[in-house]
């Protein structure tokens, strides 16, 4: 009885959803006021080291120059799984050092307003450009850790790789950002986040 | 604190400190943002100077150049406020009329530049009152420097 109450078995090990909340979009958008955006994720552990993930988040970029403003906005998701190359050494270890893979995809929409071209013979000229829909789907290619701070509670980051694989031609403006992506004129692209986790156990065993 | 909490908050430090490139980073723009049509002039496949040329806008009383020498080529911009216009070429007491006919957009340059007009001549008629003919080499007016037109005299 009392072995039962001082706490669970290293022989067993705690299985659940776990989410997660990207804390580096704070520090990024104090940084940097013209981005905004919040993501989340979901991953557990469908089999030994591997966790199919899902990520889910949306972004407002806008910037403001003295011939033209720009906004955009939309959302994205990713979708597939890590890999954890870690060797561990207990059954109740959490740790992570990991690969992973993801599908990914934008939808957003992006606009110019106030457009002033100076033109001294005739008179400068002002416009603007209405909302634009873009789509974009990508690859991604995860590199990370993660650790468990506290029972349940997570810390970890990821670098990723980005190959666009298709977006839309851009009609009169260069995407500037897309949400998940980065620059919307890229081929490819490097990002980084770090979130905090939540595990929810649902199984031990 | 365990290490791995320690490897975590040592990259929080790091990536606080790191800055990140964005779209919002103000550089300068480094380029003209003058659309104008290009045109050249030729006696047949002679490259052709003239003196005392003069060209003005219709309805514009500005001079977009006065009684200039040795002129073989010149820039005649656009109205983005219509889909045509005409400029008035003064060669010695000999007077031109080139009409323009055309469509009208937005050229998107770069972030730094930000917008430029684009045109695309439908078409250009000049009086005839001493040109001969005329070839348009390239109908889209925009920041390059491309020639738009060949008018033969």
């Amino acid at each position: 009885m009392l072995i039962f109450f001082n706490g669970f078995s290293q022989d067993q090990r705690t299985y659940g959803l776990r989410l997660g909340f990207d804390i580096s979009r704070i520090p990024l958008y104090l940084m940097d006021p013209a981005v905004y955006g919040l993501e989340f994720s979901a991953d557990f552990e469908a089999a030994e080291n591997l966790y199919p993930a899902i990520e889910f988040g949306f972004n407002k970029f806008s910037i403001e120059r003295e011939n033209y403003d720009y906004a955009s906005q939309g959302n994205y998701f990713r979708l597939g799984a890590d890999y954890n190359i870690l060797k561990l050494d207990a059954k109740d270890q959490y740790e992570m050092a990991f690969i992973g893979i993801r599908y990914a995809y934008s939808s957003l929409t992006h606009s110019a307003d106030n457009i002033h071209i100076p033109e001294s013979y005739w008179g400068d000229y002002t416009g603007m450009v209405p909302k634009e829909p873009i789509n974009a789907h990508w690859i991604e290619f995860t590199l990370g850790l993660r650790a468990e701070i506290f029972k349940n509670i997570f810390m970890g980051w990821s670098f990723r790789g980005r190959l666009m694989l298709y977006k839309n031609k851009e009609n009169i403006i260069d995407i500037c950002n897309i949400p998940g992506y980065g620059k919307g004129k890229n081929n490819s692209s490097i990002g980084f986040n770090y979130s905090v986790y939540y595990k929810i156990p649902m199984l031990r065993k | 604190m365990t290490n791995a909490s320690k490897y975590f908050a040592i990259l929080i430090a790091v990536f606080l400190i790191c800055s990140t490139s964005s779209c919002t980073k103000e550089k300068n723009c480094d380029q003209s943002l003058i659309s104008a049509a290009k045109i050249s002039m030729f006696r047949g496949d002679t490259a052709m100077s003239f003196d005392k040329v003069s060209i003005v806008g219709w309805n514009n009383d500005s001079i977009l150049l006065d009684t200039v020498n040795n002129v073989h080529s010149f820039s005649l911009p656009l109205s983005p406020f219509q889909d045509s216009c005409a400029f008035l070429l003064q060669i010695g007491p000999y007077v031109e009329i080139l009409s323009f006919k055309y469509t009208h957009d937005l050229q998107f340059i770069s972030e730094e530049c930000g917008f430029a007009s684009s045109f695309t001549i439908t078409k250009f008629e000049p009086a005839s009152t001493f040109i001969d003919s005329f070839d348009i080499l390239d109908p889209v007016v925009n920041i390059s420097e491309t020639e738009n037109i060949k008018i033969y005299l």
